[in-house]
């Protein structure tokens, strides 16, 4: 018999994920993804984008593709132009909601408000415009719609968050996602390009079929200018991706990853938010090397390091639960390895919500008997339980116990998807898993600034 | 407010720590055991720096419970108008209690208005990225890993000038020096070890203490005697003493406690062990729990409450498993608004009863992480009034601790110091058996 808690305690502590968009970055350049991911640098501040318009539109379409966007859809227009401005008037109210709380969050000035106002506007006519003509009024209506879908696969370690997933009747399903930061059109072979198809590997593992098997996978990039259709990934992007991943893996094990090519200097200069830092580390890699460091800084900086991988560790370790979930049903199947994790008492399921409350982002859960795992404070991986996908591939997000009363529990749901997440959860039955914060990205800031401020001072 | 007056709330021992960091600058370590006034100690150095100064202080902790409770004797210390008028809590809003002494606020603008803010290490992030402050004091870095208290230091930077030739022994805190950095850190690493996957990593305190000097502050006003004596000789604190008000603080019933608690509860001696052998049940993958000493705790609450109004109770565990069973039993018997608390969740709090669950029971006498002297300790020094361990004894006396290190059975725990003490300054009962049904 397989003890999970022997298991543990045994794991060694290299239970990394790779999220797809650190695979996309690699492709752009290996170190863009090593300076914020492992050397804990920040971007510089002038090269700070302006988000808040790209995180309205980018959570205006997520929580519409649910309710609004569907119900125009069915309506089967065949005229892309009527159903665009049906699809502008179905979203306004949503839009008004969202971008109303987010410049009450911000520290904007009202000239700065009014500006991304306009600019929401304008991104989310663009947007919309592409997807009714491509999609609201050439494609009949999907059977099922999943937004902001946190996938992880700890078979092979990557993790990601799919904009927008579509299933339609014969079994084919597209993946979706919304380019809302930026007006530039996506590139074959690009970030996005990348991150979709690494996204693309997620889908298929949902689906149960080999990650590289396309042949039901469709993969679409809404964009302001329009809507870009990538074709299947050949073998070699397939293999490109897979290698960007273990790379992502190994930098963060600690393991000698492969050296990384860079892109031109001028491209670097120019577009980079971490040019500096960049530049910073290999002069220091290259003074290093030649042995021309100073002895007292040398011990610095080795300590500073291994301050970052204890940190790095840290990072592994909150990601364990999802190893074992994966070891669980890889070894007895789904349905008895569920069993098994609830003996392990990591896994509770027999929820149903009960109540929710998406303004204060609220759910009450009932199960008969109550918990006999979960306390006040625990943080947990709400999963909505969907018939034949991997637990870890269902409907899920992330939040903390707030109060137990008898059989009720009430949970406070974190992150940027709360308002998609609860509509989603809420026709579910639901299981919780024990999860982690993960605050490791926090702590390696000061370490890279320290690392800088000893190098400025050489 | 002067500086006689704050001076006031100091003995000697923090008004010399607190002089010592304000004449010295650079880093600074104050050690505070249990109840020895590290919080005040950190609120007085940061409201002298302003008045006497004019010098702006960033005060923080890992918690947010420290840094509630920093906010609170603030406002003990200057009254709660002065207190509003300098200092400004940041943050994580859900964390701030509704009856916080001081205003919270997220808008930089307002932000800059304060001469004193307070917030957690992990939301240090969130704070004005112009804002510059003269000094840092960061509480209980016993649990804190370094690279933690070093997410308030960009605020700290005043210069970069370097002083010192780089030799091989220019280390953190000459660089400290060189950016101009004053940080105080108050703690104890006795009390707590830092999170991390590292089975034998150090705490922010330990790594500055072995850089530059620190004082050990030696008066506790929380530990009733005899319980001072036993927190001294299990730590080798090196002379911790109760302050003359804290000396013959005891339980006062407001009503005599039903028959098989009255031994429990009565006043003297302040340390009572209950002798109560349930059995241990895994709970998770990494915790343990105890359902029948956790019925026996859960019961000793309910008759706390009802015979010692005024008096605050906390009950302590090591494990998460056992909190959530002890408060599990509570709520069955219809207690819904206590807390269980585990060592790492208890650590700067205090209350009059303090009812600790050792919730380990096996025939090998493995105590697990309850073993560590400083999870031992923390679970014990809560108390202003009593002490109650439940649990069974032989564990405390014949308790070692697996080290992973070692390969093998490990060594044997500070409890069986612990249990000795107990014997010599404590009272031992069995446990009456209506408490474990």
């Amino acid at each position: 018999m397989m003890d999970l808690r022997a298991i543990w305690k045994n794991m060694p502590i290299d239970t990394h994920i790779a999220v797809s968009t650190d695979i996309a970055t690699i492709a752009v350049c290996p170190w863009k993804f090593r300076l914020p991911k492992v050397f804990g640098s920040q971007p510089q501040a002038s090269f700070e984008r302006q988000t808040l318009a790209g995180r309205v539109c980018h959570e205006v379409l997520s929580v519409a593709m649910l309710g609004p966007v569907l119900d125009v859809w069915r309506l089967n227009l065949k005229d892309s132009g009527f159903a665009h401005r049906a699809l502008l008037r179905e979203l306004e109210s949503t839009k008004n909601e969202v971008l109303s709380e987010e410049l009450e969050k911000s520290n904007l000035t009202d000239e700065k408000a009014a500006v991304a106002k306009e600019d929401v506007e304008d991104r989310l006519f663009a947007l919309t415009l592409g997807f009714s003509k491509d999609f609201v009024s050439r494609e009949p209506p999907p059977k099922l719609v999943r937004t902001e879908l946190l996938i992880s696969n700890p078979r092979v370690g990557q993790e990601g968050r799919l904009d927008a997933l579509m299933e339609a009747d014969d079994g084919r399903y597209v993946v979706l996602d919304w380019k809302t930061y930026s007006n530039d059109p996506p590139h074959s072979h690009g970030y996005d390009h990348f991150q979709l198809v690494a996204n693309g590997f997620l889908a298929n593992y949902r689906y149960k079929r080999e990650e590289e098997d396309f042949s039901s996978c469709g993969m679409a990039i809404v964009y302001y200018g329009g809507v870009y259709f990538p074709n299947p990934p050949s073998a070699i992007l397939i293999e490109k991706v897979k290698t960007a991943r273990k790379y992502v893996l190994d930098s963060l094990c600690g393991r000698a990853a492969p050296r990384a090519k860079m892109p031109p200097w001028t491209v670097c200069y120019d577009y980079c938010p971490y040019f500096e830092a960049c530049w910073f580390y290999r002069e220091e890699m290259r003074l290093s090397r030649e042995g021309a460091l100073d002895p007292g800084y040398d011990s610095l900086r080795r300590l500073l390091w291994s301050r970052r991988y204890t940190v790095i560790e840290k990072r592994a370790v909150t990601h364990k639960e999802k190893y074992l979930v994966e070891i669980a049903t890889s070894q007895f199947g789904d349905r008895e390895g569920l069993e098994q994790l609830k003996r392990a008492s990591i896994l509770e399921d027999g929820y149903r919500i009960v109540e929710h409350d998406i303004q204060s982002a609220q759910i009450t859960l009932y199960k008969q008997g109550g918990t006999s795992v979960f306390g006040k404070r625990s943080v947990v991986r709400i999963i909505g339980i969907e018939e034949n996908m991997p637990l870890l591939a269902c409907v899920n997000a992330h939040g903390s116990v707030y109060d137990i009363n008898g059989d009720n529990l009430t949970l406070k749901i974190y992150g940027s998807n709360t308002k998609s997440a609860i509509p989603q959860l809420a026709k579910l039955p639901v299981a919780l898993l024990k999860s982690n914060v993960d605050l490791t990205a926090r702590e390696l800031g000061p370490l890279d600034l320290v690392h800088r401020k000893l190098g400025e001072l050489m | 407010m002067t500086k006689r007056e704050i001076d006031d709330y100091l003995d000697r021992d923090q008004r010399d720590a607190v002089e010592a960091r304000l004449a010295h600058g650079g880093t600074g370590v104050t050690v505070g055991p249990p109840g020895t006034g590290k919080t005040t100690e950190a609120d007085a150095e940061a409201a002298l720096a302003w008045y006497d100064r004019k010098e702006c202080t960033l005060m923080c902790a890992l918690g947010n419970d420290t840094v509630n409770e920093m906010a609170s004797s603030f406002a003990k210390i200057l009254g709660e108008h002065e207190a509003k008028e300098i200092a400004v809590r940041h943050g994580n809003e859900n964390a701030i209690p509704s009856d916080l002494p001081i205003n919270f606020e997220r808008n930089w603008g307002r932000i800059h208005k304060y001469p004193i803010i307070l917030t957690t290490l992990h939301s240090c992030k969130w704070l004005p990225p112009d804002l510059n402050v003269d000094r840092i004091i960061i509480d209980e870095t016993g649990v804190e890993t370094l690279e933690q208290a070093l997410m308030a230091v960009p605020y700290g930077i005043r210069n970069s000038t370097r002083s010192l030739n780089y030799d091989p022994r220019y280390d953190l805190v000459d660089l400290f020096n060189d950016l101009g950095i004053t940080m105080t850190n108050i703690g104890d690493p006795y009390q707590a070890q830092p999170i991390s996957p590292r089975p034998h990593d150090y705490s922010a305190i330990e790594f500055f203490m072995r850089r530059c000097g620190f004082k050990t502050l030696k008066t506790t006003y929380r530990l009733p005697d005899p319980l001072d004596k036993v927190v001294d000789q299990l730590v080798g604190y090196g002379g911790l003493t109760s302050s003359p008000s804290a000396k013959n603080r005891r339980l006062v019933w407001s009503r005599t406690p039903s028959y098989p608690f009255r031994e429990i509860l009565k006043p003297e001696p302040p340390i009572t062990f209950v002798n109560v052998r349930g059995e241990e049940r895994r709970h998770g993958l990494s915790s343990w729990a105890n359902p029948v000493e956790a019925k026996a705790v859960a019961k000793i609450i309910l008759e706390a409450r009802s015979s010692l109004a005024g008096h605050s109770i906390t009950s302590i565990t090591r494990y998460t498993g056992q909190r959530f069973e002890v408060d599990r039993c509570l709520r069955a018997l219809g207690t819904l608004n206590h807390e269980t608390k585990t060592t790492t969740q208890a650590l700067g709090t205090e209350c009059d009863l303090d009812i600790v669950s050792l919730t380990r029971n096996n025939r090998e006498h493995e105590l697990g992480a309850i073993g560590a002297l400083q999870d031992l300790n923390v679970a014990i020094s809560r108390a202003r009034r009593k002490l109650v361990i439940v649990g069974n004894f032989e564990m405390l006396q014949d308790g070692w601790i697996w080290l992973p290190s070692f390969g093998g059975p490990g060594r044997t725990s500070r409890s069986r110091d612990l249990a000795r003490l107990i014997e010599r300054h404590g009272e031992l009962i069995e446990v009456p058996q209506i408490l474990c049904e």
